[in-house]
């Protein structure tokens, strides 16, 4: 029974499959991933161009034949392919792809490849893990995240500029920033102020000179390539809009300071300040100490809100997105706000031989900054005053600016303080004032446009032509405002009737990218794959800025920005009624040829090879062309036939040398040295007698071109589809280094720049990523750890000095060879001398002095750039809760406790506030101690030394994120909904004593420190 | 055929991208030396230079500050302390040093400029070749202004030819130069042939001018201190004379506006400050002298109990009214028990008003160089060298009598060295914040056994109450680390 029923169907299967054989049939079904469907998941006859995407539950229909295979993709999981059968409804299971995602773009703009064919050092961030972060500027949100990309934020200002570092500083003077490229435009980092994060793809970090050479005139430094989100190929839209709002508050500081009591009784002590005045039973009841810090900084609130639009057709598609971010600074003097607006289109046309794509995007920033920052200004440098005003003083003594005006001078008997507080002592009344008089107002409007387009003329062979316009204006209000302390004391001082002044700024950049290429792309044999490309780069830049200066405004009629209260100029009676107008045009243009040219054979070895030559307007003659070149390749050794079966889906070894040039040698600036190729004259100031001069202007004629080597190997593993990892080794030189060098006063100046030296970078890079806890449940608990380490060594290898010097001082930094740049060279602190209270060094030969001569300075070799840094965190996922964590962390460095040295300084007291180490001070009593005398001789000398050099490394909790995505069909088949909230900056681990052990400077005074953020957000997907 | 078109037709799409000459980019308002030797108007703008950076300011306050002209006050934030410069710390670091060997090596620099670039400079006629040789004959005057007034800093010893001095020059080196030590008779052969030039070949001019453009009153006022310096003293003596003949003293009743810029009394030479030019705001406060105006700097009690109440300079230089311990105009006030008041910071507050400002520009004051009284003291010191004790007692009185309100006594020295003592004192009076005191104590500190003095409660701030002894290593300054550093030819001074 069982064979007959057998034989009849298959004798009807056979049947059917010769009809089906002749004639298509409609397939449809639904794709799916994670247990949810997959809207926009491309369906794909293979070896057809028969291709559909699904809906948005996952649908698809398409017409095959059976025995056709579909092949199922979609970004983020692997492709599937399924045979069709005699089914008419086929649904497809996607296995999720996290491990190995294909889509490695490597230098986007010009080329790309995938991850298993790049034989180049590349990370890759993804948007996933920048999203929804509370930075204004995303390059904070980047830090710990790919090994040996530095990123270091020195202040707190909202939309402040990281400085960002790629396998340690290649440069003194130039710019050591790498390059962006968006959208294939290269562009500064300063950009970042006026991008929305959440716009933002994907980040590719290339470090080796395989991937940067192509970039050659100004990815010395490294590469970030940035990707802007994209409509996808779908019929129809989808709307996400993200809505976040926080609180930002001060990372504690460590200092320990005096209260009002503690400090009046040692002012007594001293002799000085208000506490000389006070009996001792006065001071005993004093009961007011304030904490400058809560008075003048903030809890400071923060709000985004995003929408975004993308969707299309196969010929077009669209991304679009408006963003409005609000965030205010911890100083009460400092806020944020930012508008920006995207669009992206990508379309095709001419039966699909032109291809195109635009980006447009437009910012509006609009930021009240805090001025003076890291300034010793009393009564402009709120940071200051926050750290080490008076604790005995209280917000109730600032009245308004006239009466402060009379309490500095002494002349405001009202006050108990009055005539005893020294003017200098008044600085948190002075901020309090600046609060209410300073503007300092900034505006800064960007367009960014770029067009691309591709033509195929053949099928092989393509022209492609990219155009960005980058346009950049900035406008700036700062003033006194007449009514404030700073305008009338000091009109009062003069005898003029009006003080304040206003300067207004307006400066606009335009830099235009073009980039025309012809790309032959062609696989021989099967087997043999060859790409070639020969591309021309041209840029030009223009920057036109002006600016005025008034003194004196009237206060009846003053409003920031409006010419209506400014004092006519009277230069008879009052010189300081002056107006000052100021006009600069400066112009720049580099000009580049290169050719690219990768092989492969079946995937399994792979040669790339570029070369450049770069043209600078910077340079002149035989200079002012640089030829860079660069040569890589690789070994898939789990294609090879030995591995298979093996567990590893990549084992990949790569190398790559080459060269690249650095022709932002001073600075990142463009415009910067725009002739210093030729010695000049400059024709205005100084002037005598109200005629103009004509000053030499000194330049070097053969300044060139730094040039930087490296070298690379490194391997990618993904093992097991659960561990994925990279390691490099790499060794980068700079040679031409471009500096400074001291040269005889009788030149008429003292330095002259030019390349004269070499520095080396040599270092590791680990990063790691690993699925502890998988579950084919889509519910199921997911762990994944991640973390990743990379270790620098700088070294300078050259140095062109003038005979008989072996090493340049700097004043507290030393450069020699073998040492790394920025090597402090400091006095050995030796501690407080028991018999005087005076500190005491170490001279040069193991004697103890009280002063140093500069023959005692010590070479450290420890300096401001971290020599080891990364990042570490895990993510959790369980039944639609998710975690994520991420910690940063810095190792081996040091950095100057300015804020600590000032602190201690007993010739601050009666002025300032101080440490309560400082109560321990050297007495005749307590001679054995670690503090000095309260009347000590020689404090200058112990902020040369090593008494206030400090280790600066730490550990931090950099980012929290916790957050629940509702179910699917929670609400109604469209929306989903996600919330979440995050912390930035939660916990620190350091022996720094300060506010904030990040900071890219060696010494820190009164800086904007880096805020703790919290927030709380939610996202609609319509 | 079709591949070929393909390729032409690519290579002229990559050929209209770009050419070549776009990266040479002359930048707007771009000037080269040839435009500037190409005209005497632009020739003039080179000399202006030349008058501009005429340093001043930078010996001016390393005499203050370093020496016992200040005190630390009462609104200091650490100017002088941190950097021990009021605590007689000098070495090749210190930023006195390198700020004076380098401005005026500077000078020397832009006056070269001048004359070695004067030959390119067209003449079509002989007023215009007069025009062009006064040109010279001023940058001529300002290189031997600049050599006499940096000389001293430097060298060990003034009077020795052969003692080694500044790095003399008279072209535009190259970047990479690296030239050795001059000796002092080399550098004083300078001046002599500079001033020789000046002398034939300056034009005359007339009211201010004649007194803020290099003149032959000024040649022989630098001949004067040269002479004194390499105790050529019948010289000194008679070229100071000549010009005590040709200058008043000024009247008692103009002294005071005379530092206001409000007259030109007893000028021979001077620099003209005018708005926009640098002032010396800075210095003892950023502000302008006064009670409450953050003045970092006092007057030096010390200093101030040298003057005589009647004496005109104590009222000049601190704001007190004339003959009086009131400020009516609240820029000073006195202690009056300065040894003991338990509020003598506070009490004390003498600011510095030698330099008030003109045009209601704080601190904007012309760089009087020369004046005459500093030709008194010259003839006074000749007239000690030489044993003549009672002339230079009169020399001496004449300044005092224009200063006072009463004739004062005629001194009567006991020993050379209690003449020179007793002008020592003088010229600290007279010559305070005008960058004389430390070239003073250097000169003269031995044979008058005199050094700093510094009132005990102003240098107890900082424990710097033992000055330098007379002969010290520290009465010569440091070759600054920026040369050495560049130039392994010079040579250090003795002990740094």
């Amino acid at each position: 029974m069982r064979s007959k029923f057998k034989w009849i169907l298959t004798l009807v299967a056979a049947f059917l499959m010769q009809f089906s054989f002749a004639q298509e049939k409609t397939i449809s079904g639904t794709v799916s991933g994670d247990g949810m469907p997959l809207p926009g998941a491309t369906v794909l006859v293979k070896g057809t161009k028969n291709g559909t995407t699904t809906d948005f539950d996952g649908n698809y229909t398409i017409k095959a034949k059976q025995g056709d295979v579909l092949e199922v993709s979609y970004v983020g999981y692997k492709t599937k392919s399924v045979t069709v059968g005699t089914a008419n409804r086929v649904n497809v299971t996607l296995d999720n792809d996290t491990a190995l995602p294909e889509v490695v773009v490597v230098a986007e703009g010009y080329k790309t490849t995938t991850r298993a064919k790049s034989v180049s050092a590349v990370a890759t961030v993804s948007s996933e893990t920048l999203e929804n972060r509370p930075n204004a500027s995303v390059l904070q949100s980047l830090q710990g995240q790919v090994a040996g990309f530095q990123i270091t934020t020195g202040s707190g200002q909202p939309g402040s500029i990281s400085n960002t570092i790629i396998r340690g500083i290649g440069s003194i003077n130039g710019n050591t920033e790498p390059l962006y490229v968006i959208d294939g435009v290269p562009q500064s980092g300063s950009s970042f102020r006026a991008i929305n994060p959440e716009d933002i793809d994907t980040f590719n970090v290339l470090k080796d000179a395989a991937a940067t050479a192509l970039y050659g005139n100004r990815g010395a430094n490294g590469v970030v390539v940035v990707n802007t989100r994209r409509g996808k190929n779908r019929e129809f839209s989808e709307i996400v809009v993200t809505s976040t709002t926080g609180v930002s508050t001060l990372q504690d500081n460590y200092y320990n300071k005096m209260n009002s009591n503690e400090l009046l009784m040692i002012e007594k002590r001293k002799n000085n300040g208000f506490g000389r005045f006070l009996t001792d039973a006065e001071i005993t009841a004093w009961d007011v100490t304030t904490d400058w810090k809560d008075v003048l900084l903030r809890k400071a609130s923060q709000k985004t809100i995003n929408v975004s639009m993308s969707g299309g057709t196969e010929k077009l598609r669209s991304f679009t997105s408006i963003n409005y971010n609000e965030t205010e600074g911890l100083s009460n003097m400092s806020n944020f706000s930012r508008f920006t607006f995207r669009n992206n289109l990508d379309g095709k046309a001419m039966n699909d031989k032109l291809s195109y794509s635009s980006s447009v995007s437009i910012a509006f920033v609009k930021d009240n900054r805090v001025p003076s920052l890291g300034t010793g200004g009393v009564n402009q440098n709120p940071m200051l005053a926050a750290l080490i005003g008076l604790p005995y003083l209280s917000p109730g003594d600032y009245i308004n600016g006239a009466l402060l005006n009379r309490l500095a001078r002494g002349q405001y008997p009202d006050s108990q303080f009055n005539t005893r507080v020294p003017l200098l002592g008044y600085t948190p009344l002075l901020i309090m004032d600046l609060e209410r008089n300073r503007v300092f107002r900034f505006n800064e409007f960007q367009i960014f446009g770029s067009f691309k387009l591709k033509y195929d003329l053949t099928k092989d062979l393509s022209i492609n032509n990219t155009t960005g316009v980058d346009y950049t204006q900035f406008t700036s209000t700062q003033a006194q405002g007449p009514k404030g302390f700073n305008a009338i004391y000091f009109a009062q001082n003069d005898g003029k009737p009006f003080g304040g002044s206003e300067a207004q700024t307006f400066s606009s950049d335009v830099q235009v990218v073009n980039t025309s290429s012809i790309n032959y792309s062609k696989t021989f044999n099967e087997k043999h794959s060859i790409d070639l490309g020969g591309y021309v780069e041209g840029l030009y830049a223009t920057e036109k800025s002006f600016d005025y200066t008034t003194n004196g405004l009237n206060p009846l009629t003053y409003y920031p920005g409006s010419s209506a209260s400014y004092i006519p100029e009277d230069p008879n009676n009052f010189a300081w009624y002056r107006r000052f107008v100021n006009g600069s045009v400066a112009k720049a243009a580099l000009l580049s040829y290169f050719a690219s040219a990768d092989y492969d054979y079946d995937s399994k070895f792979g040669l790339s090879a570029t070369f450049r030559r770069d043209g600078s307007y910077r340079f002149r003659g035989n200079n002012k062309f640089g030829n860079f070149w660069s040569v890589g390749g690789r070994v898939n050794l789990d294609k090879m036939s030995f591995m298979q079966g093996s567990k590893f889906d990549m084992l990949k070894l790569r190398a790559s040398y080459g060269t690249a040039g650095n022709q932002n040698i001073a600075g990142q600036s463009i415009y910067a040295i725009p002739n210093f190729f030729k010695d000049l004259y400059a024709l205005g100031n100084p002037t005598y007698l109200g005629q103009q001069s004509a000053s030499p202007v000194i330049g070097n004629p053969d300044v060139r071109w730094e040039v930087i080597t490296s070298a690379n190997v490194g391997v990618d593993v993904i093992y097991n589809s659960r561990l994925r990892a990279n390691f490099d080794f790499y060794i980068k030189e700079t040679s031409d280094l471009f500096f400074s060098i001291p040269i005889s006063a009788i030149s008429g100046q003292t330095s002259i720049a030019g390349n004269f030296g070499g520095i080396r970078n040599k270092g590791f890079e680990l990063s790691l990523n690993y699925d502890l806890i998988k579950s084919a449940d889509p519910t199921g608990l997911k762990v994944n750890i991640w973390g990743n380490g990379a270790i620098n060594n700088n070294t300078i290898t050259e140095l062109d000095l003038p005979p008989g010097q072996t090493q340049q001082n700097l004043g507290n930094t030393v450069r020699r060879i073998g040492g790394p740049v920025g090597e402090y060279f400091v006095f050995d602190y030796a501690g407080i001398n028991p018999s005087t209270g005076n500190h005491m060094f170490y001279t040069a030969d193991g004697n103890l002095t009280e002063t140093p001569g500069e023959a005692d300075r010590k070479l450290t070799g420890l300096s401001s750039i971290p020599r080891i840094q990364g990042g570490f965190g895990f993510n959790v996922d369980y039944k639609n809760f998710f975690l994520s964590t991420q910690f940063t962390y810095v190792a081996d460095v040091q950095r100057f406790d300015f804020d600590l040295s000032s602190l201690s300084n007993p010739n601050s007291i009666g002025q300032f506030n101080l440490t309560r180490d400082l109560l321990n001070h050297w007495t005749p009593d307590n001679r054995i101690t670690d503090q000095p005398s309260l009347s000590v001789g020689n404090q200058g000398f112990a902020s040369s030394s090593t008494r206030f050099l400090r280790d600066a490394s730490y550990l931090r909790l950099r980012n929290l994120q916790i957050g629940y995505n509702f179910p699917k069909k929670t609400f109604n088949d469209k929306l989903s909904l996600r919330i979440f909230a995050q912390g930035e900056n939660l916990l620190t681990f350091s022996k720094w004593r300060g506010w904030d052990a990040e900071s890219p400077r060696g010494g820190d005074q009164y800086q904007f420190p880096t805020p703790r953020i919290y927030t709380v957000g939610a996202q609609i997907n319509l | 055929m079709k591949i070929k078109k393909l390729v032409v037709l690519s290579l002229l799409f990559l050929g209209f991208s770009s050419c070549d000459d776009q990266l040479d980019i002359v930048q707007p308002s771009e000037i080269n030396e040839a435009v500037i030797f190409s005209s005497i108007p632009t020739f003039r703008n080179a000399l202006n230079t030349v008058y501009a950076s005429f340093p001043y300011q930078n010996t001016m306050i390393f005499n203050a500050v370093w020496t016992d002209e200040i005190k630390i006050g009462l609104t200091n934030g650490g100017q002088g302390i941190t950097n021990g410069e009021h605590g007689y710390v000098l070495n090749d670091q210190s930023g006195d040093a390198g700020s004076i060997w380098n401005s005026h090596h500077r000078m020397i620099n832009l006056a070269n400029r001048v004359i070695v670039g004067a030959p390119s400079v067209p003449v079509t006629s002989p007023a215009e070749e007069a025009q062009v040789k006064d040109i010279v004959a001023q940058a001529r005057f300002l290189r031997a202004l600049t050599l006499i007034q940096v000389m001293p800093y430097f060298t060990t010893d003034l009077a020795d030819n052969a003692a080694l001095s500044i790095i003399a020059f008279e072209d535009i080196p190259q970047t990479t130069a690296k030239r050795p030590r001059s000796t002092n008779g080399e550098v004083y052969a300078i001046i002599e042939a500079d001033l020789t030039y000046a002398e034939a070949n300056l034009a005359t001019r007339t009211g201010d001018d004649a007194l803020r453009f290099a003149n032959l009153n000024g040649c022989k006022a630098i001949r004067a201190r040269m002479a004194l310096y390499r105790k050529q003293y019948p010289q000194a003596q008679q070229l100071a004379q000549d010009l005590i003949d040709a200058v008043p003293l000024s009247p008692r009743a103009q002294y005071t506006a005379m530092w206001s810029d409000a007259n030109n009394n007893e000028r021979i030479f001077f620099i003209a400050r005018q708005v926009g030019n640098a002032s010396f705001s800075g210095l003892f406060s950023n502000v302008g002298p006064g009670i409450g105006k953050n003045n970092w700097y006092e007057m030096g009690r010390g200093l101030f109990e040298k003057y005589a109440q009647n004496d005109i300079r104590r009222s000049a230089f601190t704001g007190l009214n004339d003959n009086s311990n009131v400020s009516a105009t609240g820029i000073s006030s006195i202690s009056s028990n300065p040894n003991t008041d338990p509020a003598y910071r506070e009490n004390d507050q003498i600011c510095i008003n030698k330099y008030p400002g003109k045009s209601n520009v704080p601190y904007l004051a012309d760089f009087k160089i020369f004046r005459v009284a500093e030709m008194y003291m010259i003839k006074a010191e000749a007239q000690i060298a030489q044993n003549n004790l009672s002339g230079a007692a009169e020399t001496l009185k004449a300044v005092r009598d224009a200063r006072h309100t009463t004739v004062q006594p005629l001194p009567n020295y006991g020993s050379q060295q209690a003449a020179y003592q007793d002008l020592l004192l003088e010229r600290r009076k007279e010559f305070c914040f005008e960058a004389m005191r430390y070239i003073d104590i250097k000169r003269l500190g031995q044979v008058a056994n005199v050094t700093f003095d510094r009132f005990f409660r102003d240098c107890a701030i900082n424990n710097s109450c033992t000055p330098p002894a007379p002969g010290d290593h520290r009465f010569t300054m440091p070759i600054p680390n920026s040369e050495r550093n560049a130039n392994p030819n010079v040579v250090q001074n003795p002990n740094y």
